[in-house]
């Protein structure tokens, strides 16, 4: 504000005699004033060199026709990632769909329908599995391309293909798992005939198996 | 005599102790029947260890049954299989009884 001229009153002469005291504040004054008076002598206003001017604007025009291919590869570099996962997410809900569909299988046939004679679907066992098994399982049954007997409506069972390679528990008792659920069922299924014949509450009699 | 032998020997080590078995091998399935099989592992890899026990136990009876035995189950399955929902149900409940009674 000194410098400026903008103290009033008694101001001046109040900093005048502390300066005249204080040797620090004289020495930072004095600095202060050696750069407003180097700062005084620069021009209000400078002509501009025509050929600095030009490049000027020329580069500022290639900076500006350089940002528009950056804000391209910005939206793609949104745009890629986007499309990428939506295809790893249609690829995950086929194979899951697949897979529940394999669960489903020859037991989902039976076992799918319900009490009420509706089908419903399968779970999708391996997405459940606590395993690791499992999911190693599905993840090498392999997903078949289309076929042309599966586009010209096949059933869907014929167009998938097997694992090539089972693991050594299938292979060593295959009979195990192709009848499982016969052995679920084997006591049943050994007194199948005589359980038939047990009478129920609210029906007359015994039954016969025919 | 010393071919004789090693034939008798083969023959009698190749027999089971046991009940005879009859035990297929993987590639002598059919492939819906190796579907079924790829199904059914993978159903029985989240089955309790209890489960699994149980089934174990079914599979070593079953296999120690003779063919006709196994092919009179395989009809009753079937019939079984076929059975409409009140059917079923009807089955169970007498499935229930007889086997109260039995124990």
């Amino acid at each position: 504000m000194a410098l400026a001229g903008e103290l009033s009153g008694r101001q001046p002469d109040l900093l005048g005699q502390h300066l005249e005291r204080c040797q620090d504040c004289r020495r930072e004054w004095e600095a202060y004033a050696a750069l407003d008076r180097a700062l005084g002598t620069l021009p209000l206003e400078a002509a501009l060199p025509a050929r600095l001017e030009q490049v000027t604007l020329r580069r500022v025009r290639l900076a500006d026709g350089a940002e528009a291919p950056q804000r391209r590869r910005r939206w793609l570099d949104f745009a890629l990632p986007a499309l990428a996962a939506t295809a790893v997410l249609v690829v995950a809900v086929r194979l899951s769909l697949q897979v529940g569909g394999q669960v489903g299988g020859q037991e989902g046939s039976q076992e799918g329908r319900r009490k009420d004679g509706r089908v419903v679907s399968a779970p999708a066992a391996p997405a459940r599995a606590p395993s690791a098994e499992p999911q190693r399982l599905a993840a090498r049954t392999s997903t078949p391309a289309p076929t042309a007997a599966a586009s010209a409506g096949a059933p869907r069972r014929a167009a998938r293909v097997l694992p090539t390679e089972p693991p050594p528990e299938l292979t060593a008792r295959p009979d195990l798992f192709v009848n499982l659920r016969l052995l679920r069922n084997l006591d049943k299924l050994q007194h199948y005939e005589a359980i038939q014949t047990i009478s129920v509450d609210g029906q007359n009699g015994r039954q016969s198996s025919g | 005599m010393r071919g004789l032998l090693a034939v008798m020997l083969l023959m009698a080590t190749a027999a089971p102790s046991g009940a005879q078995r009859y035990v297929r091998d993987w590639q002598q399935l059919s492939p819906e029947e190796k579907q079924r099989a790829w199904d059914n592992y993978r159903r029985y890899q989240q089955m309790p260890q209890q489960r699994r026990n149980s089934l174990e136990n079914n599979f070593q009876r079953y296999q120690s049954m003779p063919p006709e035995e196994q092919q009179r189950l395989r009809q009753n399955y079937d019939a079984y299989r076929n059975q409409n929902p009140a059917q079923r149900q009807q089955f169970n409940e007498q499935y229930r009884r007889w086997r109260s009674g039995k124990h």
